[in-house]
């Protein structure tokens, strides 16, 4: 199939950038989306030309560093999909496709479509962990956990860390990213020592880093390649104010 | 990418992470993103809860002048209790209004560029504009006052039966009398609200502006239930049925008392 690409061209994050638009010729459509673009890079190299910068690293959704804008929607909209798991039999023959980086005020653009996402590193180091003495394993069943605890901590535990949800989100609000991990570990017992001191600073993380606020529109819902609900949202908001309102020093 | 284990290279997750800002701890409630929210939903769902509340007694006009007449006038007996919902009714529209367009400034910087090919797949039309539909409800309630409760001239005033014109203000009920202080009189608020409502143009306004409450309300009420944290798929069911009653409620009651005097359903009894 042949295919108009419309692609975001930056030099790097001082520079404007624009759309340029290419030719993709010959796609397969047993290709997926990211061979698609390495194929348009291959021809561009042959010319002479600056290939396209994309991220990508594991290519079978478990990793969350491939970023696309497809059409306007977050890695294409197609349900549960990251850009790299797309095939291009979803496309048709002479379609245009419009991709850009993600588009967020704390992702600044590397490159073309590379955008910095230490944003979210920053925010996960400011609670997104456990702290824990290291020595002899301890045995897999010690602490028992309801299965639906289980579940639910393993439904926010799919998080990935793409940041579809802040590049989705109209107001530039990454909270669905915040609430997975803040939900994750609040859902689980290792997670209860540090639970409220971390819901505060991540939130405050994440309101430094520039990202904006929700208004529960859920369009990082609808676009989330791991079907993170939005309930993890109402969970750090309750988290968020059980902690806000205990006494500060237990808080902290 | 970002994961629960941190594997970053400048340095291992800090045993003690840096200490949160020094600020007292409601200061930094009001200052994040999630803390503001809640306090946007609270005075929202009081604001709400007022709207359901001024509309119930404002049916009252189906009984007619004396029952209408006689709700006002308790009203107005509540004196200084008056003067206190009033001001908690002022507070809660600042500090909405104040917030939301703080939040709303903030949203506006994270998203400086849209996308070349921009789409919305979930986000609703009355999410997208609350901040629109609740300009349009601070001008209403701005004209709203101005038309009942200051009697701004232009739009309140009325001719009374000796051809004279007089303000809304200063109707007085014809029927009324106090047992006990023959001078006595009282306001008739049922007048003025029948010939407050005879003019085409004022009551498409007034329509419009509930229209325009109702998409607030429609994404406001279920949107503040969740900035709290109430979200269960125990009760999800009923809080969405809750929010499309609220809102129809509302709306409906509003729109219905207004046009029922155009129409000439109710105040046939004023000239
Ligand atoms: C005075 C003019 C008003 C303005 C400028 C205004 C503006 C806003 C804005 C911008 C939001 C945030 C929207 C979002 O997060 O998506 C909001 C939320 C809300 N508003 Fe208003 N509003 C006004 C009046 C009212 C009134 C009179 C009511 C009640 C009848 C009301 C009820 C609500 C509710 C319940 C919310 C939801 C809060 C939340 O999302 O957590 N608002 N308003
Ligand atoms: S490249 Fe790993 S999720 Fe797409």
């Amino acid at each position: 199939m042949n295919l108009k690409l419309h692609v975001w061209r930056q030099k790097n994050a001082n520079s404007p950038g624009r759309m340029v638009t290419y030719e993709a010729k010959n796609i397969s459509p047993d290709m997926s989306f990211l061979e698609m673009l390495d194929v348009v890079n291959e021809d561009l190299i042959h010319r002479g030309e600056e290939p396209i910068a994309f991220d990508h690293d594991c290519r079978e959704g478990i990793c969350g560093t491939c970023s696309l804008v497809i059409n306007g929607i977050p890695h294409g909209g197609f349900r549960a999909t990251t850009a790299c798991q797309i095939h291009m039999r979803k496309f048709k023959d002479g379609d245009e496709i419009y991709i850009e980086p993600w588009r967020v005020g704390p992702f600044p653009i590397v490159r073309d479509l590379m955008v910095d996402r230490s944003a979210f590193d920053r925010i996960i180091q400011a609670g997104g962990y456990i702290s824990e003495n290291t020595g002899g394993a301890p045995d897999g069943n010690a602490i028992p956990i309801p299965k639906e605890k289980q579940e639910t901590a393993m439904d926010a535990a799919a998080c990935i860390g793409c940041g579809a949800c802040a590049a989705a989100c109209k107001n530039g609000s990454a909270m669905l990213f915040v609430a997975a991990k803040v939900s994750h570990l609040a859902n689980l017992p290792q997670g209860q020592p540090e639970r409220f001191r971390r819901v505060l600073r991540m939130v405050e993380r994440h309101d430094l880093e520039g990202f904006g606020s929700c208004t529960n529109q859920s369009e990082c819902e609808a676009v989330c390649p791991k079907e993170i609900s939005v309930k993890f949202i109402a969970q750090l908001n309750r988290d968020y104010l059980r902690a806000s309102l205990m006494s500060a020093r237990d808080a902290e | 990418m970002a994961s629960a284990t941190v594997s970053s290279s400048t340095a291992s997750p800090p045993r003690s992470a840096p200490a949160m800002s020094a600020k007292p701890w409601y200061v930094r409630v009001l200052q994040s993103t999630v803390g503001a929210k809640f306090i946007v939903a609270l005075t929202g769902l009081a604001l709400t809860t007022f709207v359901i509340f001024h509309m119930l007694g404002n049916l009252q006009i189906y009984l007619g002048r004396d029952a209408y007449n006689s709700y006002a006038q308790a009203l107005h007996k509540l004196g200084p209790l008056l003067w206190v919902a009033r001001g908690g009714l002022l507070i809660c529209v600042v500090v909405h209004l104040g917030l939301a367009l703080k939040l709303k400034r903030r949203n506006l910087d994270a998203r400086p560029q849209r996308y070349v090919a921009e789409r919305t797949k979930r986000a609703s039309l009355p999410s997208r504009t609350m901040v629109l539909t609740g300009l349009a409800i601070l001008a209403f309630i701005i004209l709203h006052l101005a038309h009942f409760t200051f009697g701004l001239a232009p739009i309140a005033t009325t001719v009374d039966d000796k051809g004279m014109l007089v303000n809304y203000r200063d109707l007085v009920d014809p029927k009324w009398k106090d047992p006990l202080d023959p001078r006595a009189t009282r306001h008739d608020t049922y007048r003025m609200f029948i010939e407050g409502f005879r003019d085409p143009v004022m009551v498409g306004v007034y329509v419009v502006c509930q229209l325009l409450l109702g998409m607030h309300l429609i994404h406001g009420v279920r949107s503040a239930l969740q900035s709290l944290g109430i979200n269960s798929p125990k009760w999800n069911r009923l809080l969405d049925g809750l929010a499309v009653g609220v809102t129809l409620a509302v709306v409906g009651g509003n729109v219905m008392m207004p046009v029922s005097v155009l129409a000439g359903f109710i105040g046939t009894d004023v000239p």
